[in-house]
């Protein structure tokens, strides 16, 4: 018996010595190994990291493992040539990243990564890749502009009177808002439009989304609080103008580059008499590329303040959007068209950055999203988002929103009117 | 060397002759951890859970204190995950995973006629049924976060591995009632060698179970005459 028990623990402890060890696995973006002395170094750990906590692996075809046995040569070969002749300038490390980098899914990433050994010829020190900008610049409706998009449509607001228009009240400005540790500031234009029958359509283009911040300062005596004004008066004219007067809602989103996600429960929870369930969502749940959370519901509620029943009295709600709405700039339009069966949406397939962001120092919430040492530059910066599809599994991570009517700004030499005119015609023909 | 292998001959021979098989069917309740890397995500901990066991089983009498065991088992093996993080803290997955398990052990029996214990080692291999998934989660807006229960399915996915494999032992006790019957208490340990995911070629993140399983069960001796 004793040699049975013996011979037992003999082969139980040979067995055991066959399970094999995990490779070391990082977590996204762990802050202890951002320092590095080699361009391998810099690039295993962003391959790591990305390996890990990239939310998109299921939707995005880049064969990962590939990208690494085709470029830690190149990245070895930079080493050697720095250790050779001190020549790696910021372009080499450019093209490289781009290659790696440029066509993944998720366009909120921008990666910025630092030459470790600064060149005398390089102007900067770091690498930019913006997948998402690099994919839409490729797009036939694309339009190559001198100056920003945002500048173009503030100064067709700003001269909107002498467009043909009859406009009742003209609202606009940019104001600052402070929202924990972020302070920006946002313009925003609120017109009352009168159609030709004397109906009113009240109308607002935001350069981003922060309607939330914003209108929490209303009553309060700060520039914040003027544009809180703005934004209630769009509400007001919105919920108390009586139905023969109220001919339709007008949202401009046109190069709104995103922001706050709960300004849904103002754009749409205003028109809500119950919750709905427009999203759902999921984190990385583990390091694996495909370990998923259970997807979760996203729900929009009614606003405690605001209402007005549009389904019930058939109110239409036009929201414009285009190829620079980017984030919640394209997330508002998309989840008003599940909720409200009046909204219809007019202009361009929006820029396709369409999960939200948490801030970076969240990562260990989320085990995904942006990493790296933050606003200081000195390693690097990186944003992944989080994962979001529309309630009937739909992912527009990439692609973005298509309106119901499309008009491209490129057929009207960038022309911001037309879309406008479309929006106004299908209120009043409704 | 022709004589030693004469008498090795005779005795299997012989062994053969007072050799019995019997049938029988068992079921209990198991225990089961995973052994993985934990990444540093530092508020994650990997906890076991308790699921059912139950299974068919065939057993050759070689001699006195000597069997093979084969079963057929039905099992679930679970297992947690649980988050810490201060507001996350109700947030939790557990893993229920059903498995077809088929465990192949030799059974060193002793002691008396009617009160024996028995000493199991063997292997295993099992195919991975289903898994089903069980918890909270969490939604996080700008200014909350919302906790939202689920259960429900878990499709497989390229990384699921759902071939397995393994070591088998532990103990047992079994009671005759009369020459037909047998009434059997195992204590059995499922110690996987194969990981349950796949990994990838350069990153490899091993994922290995480890079940402790206690069951009761009935035999019934099909050729007792013999044995006699």
């Amino acid at each position: 018996m004793k040699k049975t028990i013996i011979l037992t623990a003999a082969i139980v402890i040979f067995f055991s010595s066959c399970r094999k060890e995990s490779d070391y696995v990082p977590y996204i973006g762990e802050s202890h190994k951002l320092a590095y002395s080699t361009y391998e170094e810099q690039f295993t750990f962003l391959w790591k990291s990305i390996s890990t906590g990239y939310v998109f692996w299921d939707v995005d075809t880049t064969d990962w493992d590939a990208v690494y046995n085709r470029f830690l040569p190149q990245f070895r070969a930079l080493d050697q040539r720095y250790s050779d002749s001190g020549n790696v300038t910021v372009n080499d490390l450019s093209k490289v990243y781009n290659e790696i980098f440029g066509r993944m899914k998720d366009h909120h990433m921008s990666v910025i990564v630092q030459n470790i050994h600064p060149h005398p010829s390089d102007s900067g020190r770091l690498v930019y890749v913006r997948p998402g900008q690099i994919e839409v610049e490729q797009r036939d409706y694309f339009i190559e502009k001198s100056s920003s998009e945002r500048t173009s449509i503030r100064a067709f607001l700003d001269s909107i009177e002498s467009r043909g228009y009859t406009v009742l009240v003209h609202q606009h400005g940019t104001f600052p808002f402070h929202e924990e540790a972020i302070s920006s500031e946002v313009t925003y234009h609120y017109i009352l439009f009168r159609l030709p029958d004397g109906r009113l359509v009240p109308y607002l283009w935001q350069s981003m989304a922060a309607f939330t911040p914003v209108i929490r300062s209303l009553g309060s005596n700060t520039s914040t609080g003027v544009g809180a004004v703005l934004l209630n008066n769009w509400l007001r004219a919105i919920t108390d103008t009586p139905r023969s007067q109220l001919a339709g809602i007008i949202l401009d989103n046109r190069s709104n580059n995103g922001g706050y996600q709960d300004d849904l429960d103002y754009l749409i929870g205003t028109f809500l008499t119950q919750p709905v369930e427009v999203m759902k969502t999921r984190y990385k749940e583990g390091p694996g590329r495909l370990e998923y959370s259970q997807w979760a519901p996203y729900y929009i509620n009614p606003n405690k303040k605001y209402f007005r029943d549009i389904t019930a009295e058939k109110i239409p709600y036009v929201i414009l959007c285009d190829i620079n709405s980017i984030s919640m700039g394209e997330i508002e339009p998309m989840c008003a068209k599940v909720a409200l069966p009046t909204v219809y949406t007019i202009g361009e397939r929006t820029y396709g950055a369409n999960c939200p962001l948490q801030p970076y120092t969240d990562i260990n919430l989320n085990y995904g999203g942006p990493f790296g040492d933050g606003l200081n530059y000195h390693c690097h910066y990186i944003y992944t988002s989080t994962f979001e599809a529309l309630i009937d599994g739909r992912i527009t991570e990439g692609s973005g929103h298509t309106p119901d009517r499309i008009i491209l700004r490129k057929d009207y030499n960038g022309d911001f009117k037309p879309q406008l005119d479309a929006a106004l015609n299908y209120i009043a023909n409704y | 060397m022709k004589r030693l292998l004469f008498l090795l001959l005779l005795c299997i021979v012989q062994n053969v002759a007072v050799a019995q098989w019997a049938v029988g069917f068992r079921g209990g309740v198991n225990s089961t951890s995973i052994t993985r890397s934990h990444a540093d995500r530092i508020d994650e901990t990997y906890g076991n859970l308790c699921g059912y066991d139950f299974g068919i089983n065939a057993r050759y009498s070689i001699n006195s204190w000597l069997s093979i065991r084969a079963d057929l088992n039905l099992m679930q093996r679970n297992h947690r995950l649980q988050r810490h993080l201060n507001y996350l803290s109700p947030v939790y997955t557990d893993h229920i995973n059903t498995y077809l398990d088929l465990p192949i052990m030799v059974d060193f029996s002793f002691g008396g006629k009617n009160l024996r214990g028995h000493l199991f080692l063997g292997g295993f291999s099992g195919y991975w049924l289903c898994q089903h998934v069980e918890g909270t989660t969490y939604v996080m807006t700008d200014y909350d976060v919302f906790f939202v229960d689920f259960n429900e399915p878990r499709p497989f996915n390229r990384e699921n591995r759902r071939f397995n494999a393994g070591l088998i032992g532990g103990i047992g006790l079994s009671c005759s009632l009369n020459e037909c019957i047998d009434l059997n208490l195992d204590a059995l340990f499922y110690y996987d060698l194969v990981s349950h995911n796949k990994g990838y070629g350069i990153l490899q993140d091993y994922r290995y179970l480890n079940t402790g399983s206690l069951t009761i069960g009935i035999a019934y001796k099909l050729n007792k005459k013999e044995q006699q």
